[in-house]
């Protein structure tokens, strides 16, 4: 799917529909469950899309965002209309996606495993039909957790400061500073590719 | 190099349009100056836009269908998770939906306590046979049971079945264990002939009257190994109908000395009149039994086959007429003579009142039904008035001069319950020619040679007088007891029953 078709059907659902998350919420508390169908097929991709960014690989991307919409419709109760609902669904992505990390770093004392997807190729073997999309993905993954969430809320899904501190529950200043870090990073690591990204 | 770190975070924010007005001045006049920091600005533009250029995911078509699959298996987990580990909402929540059924749909719950209230009577009901069987019934038995209310369960322990009447009027039964010098006081069957003057044939007839009822009375009176009794109300109409037989054949044999017994002449039917009011009881088969145990009373309908006891009360007697041993009956435990009949076994009348004291457990059935024969209330209470006459003139006294004159002494005896017995009477009479009969008929009305009846007011007097007297006589002893043995503990005053 083209990127700027996504980002604009996207946009389309969200200009049309901002306040009407809080209505579909309150429809669903008070017991429509279509209601809750219609704010999983307004948002699943933009969870998908966070999932697979932050977590650089394809394998959990159902099972964490299934796990979201749980979570959300589990506790959707209890949401209080004093935020945007997809600051509070990110949130609750990037916390699921935390978790995730959190298990495969245990995982990983007791089974060192190295995932093909996270290894960058070097630039000699690239072949000639090469996406330079798929080494920009490889990098990113590559970034510490805590730097390459602000950046990807920013910079593919158009957040603010202002929203991705409240999604991440830190001050402005630390998304800004971490944001710059997160792109100096990217650079480094995508220094040796510069005659391709060009 | 924190200044340029500073610096470059401020580019960073400046592509993002994060800055406010004053930064973002201060950097567009820099970048303006600053071809190195305008190089830095385009190759973090270059990143920004890379990663907004990112492919998404393809969307997945199956993601809502497996996501709803999933949200409904979680409902489902977290019900079963929430009562396994909160057992205590479990049980509260078990309890709800009991409470919620058994207020909606009693009948559940009461269905369940009828079938465990039928098992229990099983036990209890199995094997129930008439008491005949087990004690025979003589006719001093039944003329017992007639006019002294009592009826003998099981020889060896002495029980018995009482069937009264208590102080507010209401019929009453009562199994217990009485000794049998208790019944010394009764009226019995023996000074009831003698005091008719009754010929052979008379005798006879009088047995054959009682004897008729024996096979009647065994099917009102059940027991079993479990000791439980089952009674039918109707004995009552039972006891009310052989008395008045009784009363009649009393009247008709010996007309003079019924007078002289009764004083008070109980207002009698007719032959006829009676004899239909005997059949009418006869034929009343009332099944609803009041069953007493050890343990509970209840209400149960049994079928007792009258036709097999009748058969069986005639085998009993022949044996026993053929026999020279008391009970010669031998008892055939094959015969099933009673049938509990479950399909109805379960009284719904649950308002019982139990008084429970020290010595004894009364249990009152409001609905206690005893069924109706017309026409039989007046000669009850008739006949009652009668046998309480009866009881009073029963006093043995044996006139004995002591050599003194207007002076003699005489052995007291009597049926009343609170009465002294055997105890030796001195007293003055009035003057009295020992001579002359006519004179003494004057004070006392005689029946035979040691039975009197008292006419005399003064009498009466003298009587009263050494009632009081030996009630002094009771207090000194006491007194005298009292001081011979000072640690006695003090009589323990009674506790009251309690009533449930």
């Amino acid at each position: 799917m083209n990127k700027n078709k996504f980002n604009e059907d996207v946009q389309a659902q969200t200009i049309l529909t901002l306040d009407d998350d809080f209505s579909l919420i309150k429809r669903f508390n008070n017991g429509d469950e279509t209601a809750f169908r219609t704010l999983v097929s307004r948002h699943k991709e933009k969870v998908r899309n966070l999932i697979y960014l932050t977590l650089g690989n394809t394998d959990a991307i159902d099972d964490i965002s299934q796990d979201v919409f749980v979570s959300v419709y589990r506790k959707l109760k209890t949401f209080r209309f004093e935020s945007q609902f997809t600051t509070w669904l990110y949130r609750i992505t990037v916390n699921k996606c935390r978790d995730h990390l959190r298990k495969i770093k245990i995982r990983s004392i007791f089974s060192p495993f190295t995932n093909e997807e996270d290894t960058l190729i070097a630039p000699e073997q690239l072949p000639d039909d090469f996406d330079i999309k798929i080494i920009v993905r490889q990098a990113i993954a590559k970034l510490p957790e805590k730097l390459k969430v602000p950046l990807i809320l920013k910079d593919f899904d158009g957040l603010s400061y202002q929203e991705i501190s409240e999604t991440m529950g830190m001050e402005i200043g630390t998304i800004k500073s971490r944001i710059f870090r997160a792109r100096e990073g990217l650079k480094k690591i995508l220094a040796p590719y510069q005659k391709e990204l060009l | 190099m924190k200044m340029n770190n500073k610096k470059l975070e401020n580019i960073s924010a400046f592509i993002d349009d994060e800055l406010n007005n004053t930064d973002k001045n201060i950097i567009s006049d820099e970048l303006k100056n600053d071809i190195n920091l305008q190089k830095e600005m385009n190759s973090l533009n270059q990143l920004k836009e890379l990663v907004n250029e990112l492919k998404p995911l393809p969307q997945d078509p199956y993601f809502e269908t497996r996501l709803f699959e999933k949200i409904k298996q979680e409902k489902a987990r977290s019900w079963h998770a929430f009562f396994l580990n909160k057992p205590i909402m479990a049980i509260s929540a078990v309890t709800l939906i009991l409470m919620v059924v058994f207020k909606f749909y009693p009948s559940i719950f009461t269905g369940f306590i009828d079938e465990q209230k039928a098992n229990l009577m099983d036990i209890y009901a199995a094997n129930l046979r008439p008491f005949i069987l087990n004690v025979g019934l003589s006719s001093d038995d039944i003329f017992n049971f007639a006019f002294n209310k009592t009826i003998t369960l099981d020889k060896e322990k002495n029980q018995v079945l009482f069937v009264g009447v208590d102080e507010s009027g209401k019929d009453y039964f009562e199994v217990k264990f009485e000794q049998p010098k208790n019944f010394e006081k009764n009226v019995n069957m023996a000074s009831f002939v003698k005091s008719l003057k009754l010929n052979e044939n008379q005798k006879k007839e009088f047995d054959s009257i009682l004897l008729s009822y024996s096979s009647d009375l065994a099917s009102q009176i059940l027991v079993n190994d479990n000791k439980t009794v089952a009674v039918n109300p109707n004995i009552l109409n039972y006891q009310n109908a052989l008395r008045a037989e009784v009363m009649a054949f009393a009247s008709r044999a010996n007309k003079d000395a019924f007078a002289r017994i009764f004083s008070v002449s109980p207002d009698l039917q007719s032959n006829e009149d009676l004899t239909k009011l005997v059949k009418n009881i006869k034929s009343v088969n009332n099944k609803n039994y009041l069953v007493i145990t050890p343990d509970t009373i209840f209400s149960s309908s049994l079928d007792v086959d009258r036709a097999l006891l009748s058969a069986e009360v005639g085998r009993m007697k022949n044996q026993i007429k053929n026999s020279t041993r008391e009970l010669a009956y031998i008892n055939d435990d094959s015969k099933v003579f009673v049938k509990w009949e479950r399909e109805n076994p379960v009284s719904k009348k649950n308002d019982l009142k139990i008084v429970v004291s020290e010595d004894f457990c009364k249990v009152e059935i409001p609905e206690f039904s005893i069924p109706e024969i017309p026409s039989f209330g007046n000669i009850n209470s008739a006949i009652e008035s009668a046998m309480s006459q009866f009881r009073e003139m029963n006093v043995s006294i044996k006139i004995d001069s002591l050599g003194k004159k207007n002076s003699y002494s005489f052995k007291y005896k009597s049926t009343e319950k609170d009465s002294p017995k055997g105890f030796e009477v001195r007293t003055n009479m009035p003057d009295i020619h020992l001579k002359s009969l006519d004179s003494l008929q004057s004070i006392f009305k005689f029946f035979n040679d040691d039975t009197v009846m008292f006419n005399s007011k003064e009498l009466r007097k003298e009587m009263e007088r050494v009632k009081k007297e030996m009630e002094r006589f009771r207090e000194e002893m006491e007194k005298m007891r009292r001081e011979l043995n000072p640690n006695t503990t003090p009589t323990k005053k009674e506790k009251s029953p309690i009533e449930i």
